[in-house]
């Protein structure tokens, strides 16, 4: 095998069939569903606890951005090197702001 | 010849696109673009988190909310990264006239969620929350605006897709293209996945 050809091969060539997709968006929607339901306190008594409700969302929002990212956007099969690239913009935009938000002491009011 | 010139000539004969990376430079850069899309949207949502309780007296956006209608938007914009990657999977099997209907039904889903943006901003007028009512307002929307014209240029890209499809132009041999514009529309529904929580979930302290 050339190493031009080798170079095409992706990282992980099993590609998820259309049923997997059908079933990360079925996650992808019940995961939305626990978020919403948190809006609803009435539901679940113990979202009134703050820190319980942000962790709770944080955890689903980055869950959510996982997925999609790693199976719709296909890292999971890709070249590391698109992984590394969006990873470095994301992590370079959340240091900028975090740093933008501490400036302006958003974390203490 | 050298060898290495031999090896080099045998390359471009096997394959005249093949990059150093083993990726296409038109995906290369589509990824690029997504990654600096990052920091527009970082910047546009931290500025709303330090405005957000600027009402100057008036209304605030959290006040008027409609987080049942907004999840239902939201459930619709997550669903459209579905058909999408049904989409591209029906493309790269050939199966040009699945993957038609998939990119058209992505396109309906994004114009339904453009379609309840455009009823929450009206919404939001009426109640008294102009462009210019305050910061908060202002802050809020010019993210969500932002947002909507992204989702608007990729509806645009998904039915010149389907335009194209529909001459011919579009077949299996070159799927990478519908590769490109499911990235920049996943890339949308992450973006709303944030938005979601850190604005419209997140209560006030």
């Amino acid at each position: 095998m050339s190493e031009a050809t080798a170079g095409t091969e992706t990282h992980d060539d099993h590609h998820p069939s259309d049923w997997d997709y059908v079933k990360i968006a079925g996650i992808l929607g019940v995961l939305t569903t626990i978020e919403v339901l948190t809006y609803f306190e009435s539901v679940f008594t113990f979202f009134e606890t703050r820190w319980i409700l942000l962790t709770t969302l944080f955890v689903l929002m980055i869950v959510k951005f996982w997925l999609v990212a790693r199976m719709f956007m296909h890292l999971k099969q890709d070249k590391p090197i698109l992984s590394q690239s969006f990873a470095a913009g994301l992590a370079l935009a959340t240091t900028v702001y975090i740093v933008a938000l501490l400036a302006f002491n958003f974390f203490s009011a | 010849m050298s060898t290495a010139t031999a090896t080099a000539d045998t390359h471009h004969d096997h394959d005249p696109h093949a990059t150093n990376t083993g990726i296409s430079n038109n995906k290369l850069a589509m990824w690029l673009f997504l990654s600096t899309e990052c920091l527009l949207f970082g910047a546009l949502i931290s500025t709303y988190l330090l405005y957000k309780t600027r009402g100057n007296g008036g209304v605030l956006p959290t006040d008027i909310f409609d987080i049942p209608f907004t999840s239902v938007s939201s459930f619709v914009l997550l669903m459209s990264s579905l058909t999408m990657v049904l989409a591209l999977s029906a493309v790269a099997r050939g199966e040009m006239d699945r993957g038609k209907a998939w990119l058209l039904v992505t396109a309906m889903l994004g114009g339904v969620f453009i379609g309840g943006q455009v009823y929450e901003f009206t919404s939001f007028y009426r109640e008294g929350l102009g462009y210019t009512s305050n910061p908060a307002a202002s802050a809020f929307y010019t993210l969500t605006g932002f947002h909507g014209v992204h989702v608007s240029l990729g509806i645009l890209m998904l039915m010149s897709l389907w335009v194209s499809a529909q001459q011919g132009k579009l077949t299996q041999k070159n799927s990478e293209t519908v590769e490109i514009v499911g990235l920049y529309w996943h890339f949308v529904d992450i973006v709303w996945i944030f938005i979601f929580t850190v604005i419209y979930l997140i209560p006030p302290a």
